[in-house]
């Protein structure tokens, strides 16, 4: 990345203020440290170990609690764990949290651009001859997640909506389990299009012009609830879940958690009404119905 | 046509050595040279047959499960990933086909694109049953590995490597090859040159020596040049030195032997001097006495006085003959019959004292373009041997003939014979012949050394009264000019 310097400047602040504030905590952990178990989607950051362990050194030093964090191939995985409270929080898709809605809570909601929307992408190669959505039928088709928003339900909903399945519509569609394995399929050509998260492009885009110039979009969907971090509803006033809530809400206020949303390429977390999914609840309700 | 064996053969041996040496170091290094290629080659085929095992093994190990499932994604995934992994085998492309023989995905989508059939021509490749096969160029390999799933073939692997590297390695290593042993075959030849110069510089010294030898003395070689006591050059340089020693003491002696032969031969010319003129004394006094008993008798005074003045010409003759041998071309005068027939008149004394008949036959009739005095000479010393070889009442003859410009005299004893040594010697023409009998008087001598002067040669046969028949020839070329001219 091309911020290295920078980086590695904020490293160090990072190391040395969690030093600092972890040696308070030795007493604690001897005492036996409680555990806050987080998991994770397979978003484009998890090809980031660096991030991750940026991210676990940020709410580990921020919660004063041992963070583990717990990773799984697919969404419905990190949501089983998460129904089931093997983990205590998770950062999910807007898809499953609408699903589950009656069982999980929002923690925090992350902010892009100003706001906790960003849309779901359809992309095709960059040299491909396709202008709109209706080109693409046909197509191989990647989808990122079965239980992703913009991995898939955007575009499953789309041809709900015009009578069609991605199975008939496309000559063929497989599931790549990350947003950044889309962009992967679309550029090297294996896929010809693909359902894509918007953020995770745009950061890509940024970060790997090179992999991400080769795809094109084709289309954007209208702002939806960007994927935020839940807990089950009847964790809600544990400590874990309130530490929890106050390091994620209070991420831009220090150095080394605005180092971890600048990797994230994020602005903030912030606290919202879980009314904001009403988009892909409508959506689910569209499929669902169809 | 120049031979270039023979070119070859013709270089001195300081820069034919060092050509052998610098050849058969090009021979080796060409030999050695193809071998370290050679096993170069089985080398990198044995290490990429390895690489290119352990790559699919790997891969196998990695995208079968996801091959069961037919999962495009995985699949690619992980020939996407293994893409960089291996940069000893650099795989091009690689196609990862369904039991069908459809791609289910390829490392190159755009190309071979998921769901195609794979094409013919990397089945084709494999036609034979072999999992590794070269490319044309050499520049890329093809491999190919049958997916197992429980002994069942659920799919197979195509890979292209790109093997360029390794070609590029073997024109490196025979570049390298090349250069080292050019550079060492022209090092060890410098050496091989020097050395072998070193070597053969006693040769060149010998060589020197020989061939002034040849053209003149022998010169022995300075001790200063005999440094290796105990080398084989040692041994030669001393044997050689033997040699010339010997050689040169040998013409030493044959100097000497000359000189002494020079004067021995004055002498016996004086000898000879004296025994022809000795010869003719006893008719010159025979002659002398009939005139003292008989001079008022006027033919016989002018008998004897005629007999008296050749006999003295004779004995003019003879020292002229003498004087001849130190101062030659002068006193020349033709034979004529005359100078045949006086020989009889010179004979008889010692005829009548020894009471030997003679046969006389003279035929020539013209004067001979040949010189009188020799011939004489010749004729009386056989003459002479003649009649002291045969016993007392025998006979002797004496045929003298001029035909087919060869004057022929042959004289004929009724003695036992010549011995065998004496006849070696009066037919032989060599200079330096010298008779080995003693006692067997200076005559032989004179004839073979006048008629080695007059060009002529000796026979000797059986004679007439069962001795001895001389007879010598001497071939008159003047006379067939002339008679040339004549026609």
């Amino acid at each position: 990345m091309a911020n290295g310097p920078t980086r590695r400047d904020v490293l160090s602040t990072v190391v040395a203020t969690a030093a600092a504030l972890s040696t308070p905590n030795l007493a604690v952990r001897a005492q036996g440290m409680q555990t806050i178990r987080f998991g994770l989607t397979p978003v484009f950051l998890t090809n980031d170990i660096d991030l991750l362990e940026k991210l676990k050194r940020y709410l580990s030093v921020a919660t004063g609690r041992n963070v583990e964090l717990v990773q799984r191939r697919t969404y419905q995985e990190v949501t089983s764990l998460l129904i089931s409270g093997a983990i205590d929080a998770a950062w999910i898709c807007g898809f499953p949290f609408v699903k589950n809605r009656e069982e999980l809570s929002l923690i925090a909601v992350p902010v892009w651009n100003g706001k906790p929307l960003y849309q779901a992408y359809v992309i095709a190669g960059q040299d491909s001859r396709e202008r709109s959505f209706k080109d693409l039928q046909g197509d191989i088709h990647a989808f990122s997640d079965p239980d992703s928003n913009s991995g898939f339900l955007v575009t499953r909903a789309l041809l709900t909506s015009i009578g069609e399945k991605p199975e008939t519509y496309f000559s063929k569609t497989f599931f790549t389990y990350g947003h950044r394995n889309v962009v992967r399929a679309v550029a090297s050509g294996l896929a010809d299009s693909g359902s894509v998260d918007g953020y995770v492009w745009e950061v890509m885009a940024k970060r790997e012009p090179k992999l991400v110039g080769q795809t094109r979009v084709i289309r954007k969907s209208e702002w939806l609830g960007f994927p935020p971090v839940a807990c089950r509803r009847q964790s809600i006033g544990q400590d874990n879940i309130k530490v929890l809530i106050e390091a994620f809400n209070k991420m831009d206020e220090t150095n080394e958690g605005r180092f971890v949303l600048n990797l994230l390429g994020l602005d903030s977390f912030g606290t919202y009404p879980a009314s904001l999914y009403d988009g892909i609840a409508e959506k689910v309700a569209l499929v669902g119905s169809g | 046509m120049t031979n270039p064996v023979r070119l070859l053969r013709d270089l001195p041996v300081t820069i034919r050595a060092p050509m052998l040496v610098a050849t058969l170091m090009i021979v080796v290094a060409v030999i050695a040279s193809q071998q370290v290629l050679s096993r170069l080659s089985q080398t990198q085929t044995n290490n990429l047959s390895g690489l290119t095992s352990a790559y699919l093994d790997g891969l196998s190990a990695a995208v079968i499960p996801h091959v069961l499932r037919n999962d495009v994604w995985e699949v690619f995934d992980a020939l996407d990933r293994s893409r960089g992994k291996y940069k000893a085998l650099r795989p091009m492309e690689t196609i990862v086909a369904d039991a069908q023989g459809r791609i289910i995905a390829s490392s190159e989508p755009r190309k071979l694109a998921s769901q195609s059939p794979v094409p013919n021509i990397y089945q084709n490749r494999f036609s034979d049953g072999a999992s590794l096969q070269f490319g044309s160029s050499s520049q890329r390999a093809y491999v190919r590995r049958d997916l197992q799933y429980q002994d069942r073939k659920i799919g197979t692997i195509y890979a292209t490597l790109n093997v360029a590297h390794l070609m590029q390695e073997r024109q490196k290593v025979f570049w390298e090859l090349v250069l080292t042993n050019l550079v060492l075959a022209i090092f060890l030849a410098g050496i091989g040159y020097l050395a072998v110069r070193r070597m053969l510089k006693p040769v060149k010294v010998l060589a020197d020596h020989l061939e002034q030898g040849a053209s003149g003395q022998i010169v022995k070689i300075p001790s200063g040049l005999l440094a290796q006591k105990h080398s084989e050059f040692g041994r030669l340089f001393r044997n050689y030195n033997a040699l010339a020693k010997a050689v040169n003491e040998r013409a030493e002696l044959a100097d000497r032997l000359a000189r002494e032969e020079h004067l021995a031969s004055l002498g016996r010319m004086a000898a000879g001097m004296a025994h022809e003129i000795n010869n003719p004394l006893g008719g010159l006094f025979n002659a002398v006495d009939t005139l003292r008993k008989h001079g008022d008798k006027p033919a016989i005074r002018k008998s004897s006085l005629s007999l008296l003045e050749r006999g003295l010409s004779g004995i003019r003759d003879v020292v002229s003959a003498a004087l001849a041998n130190y101062r030659p071309d002068r006193n020349r005068r033709n034979l004529t019959t005359k100078d045949i027939d006086d020989l009889s008149l010179l004979l008889q004394p010692e005829l009548r004292r020894r009471d030997i008949s003679l046969d006389w036959k003279n035929n020539i009739e013209d004067e001979l373009p040949v010189q009188a005095t020799p011939v004489r000479q010749v004729v009386l010393n056989l003459l002479l041997n003649a009649v002291a070889a045969s016993p007392r009442g025998t006979s002797i003859s004496m045929r003298a003939d001029f035909a087919d410009n060869m004057l022929v005299i042959a004289v004929g004893d009724s003695g036992v014979g010549l011995p065998q040594q004496a006849r070696e010697f009066i037919t032989s023409t060599a200079e330096d012949a010298v008779p080995v009998v003693e006692g067997s008087g200076i005559g032989l001598w004179m004839v073979q050394r006048l008629m080695r002067e007059t060009g002529g040669v000796i026979e000797v046969a059986k004679s007439a009264f069962g001795g001895t028949l001389i007879t010598s020839r001497i071939k008159i070329e003047a006379q067939a000019e002339a008679l040339d001219h004549a026609a």
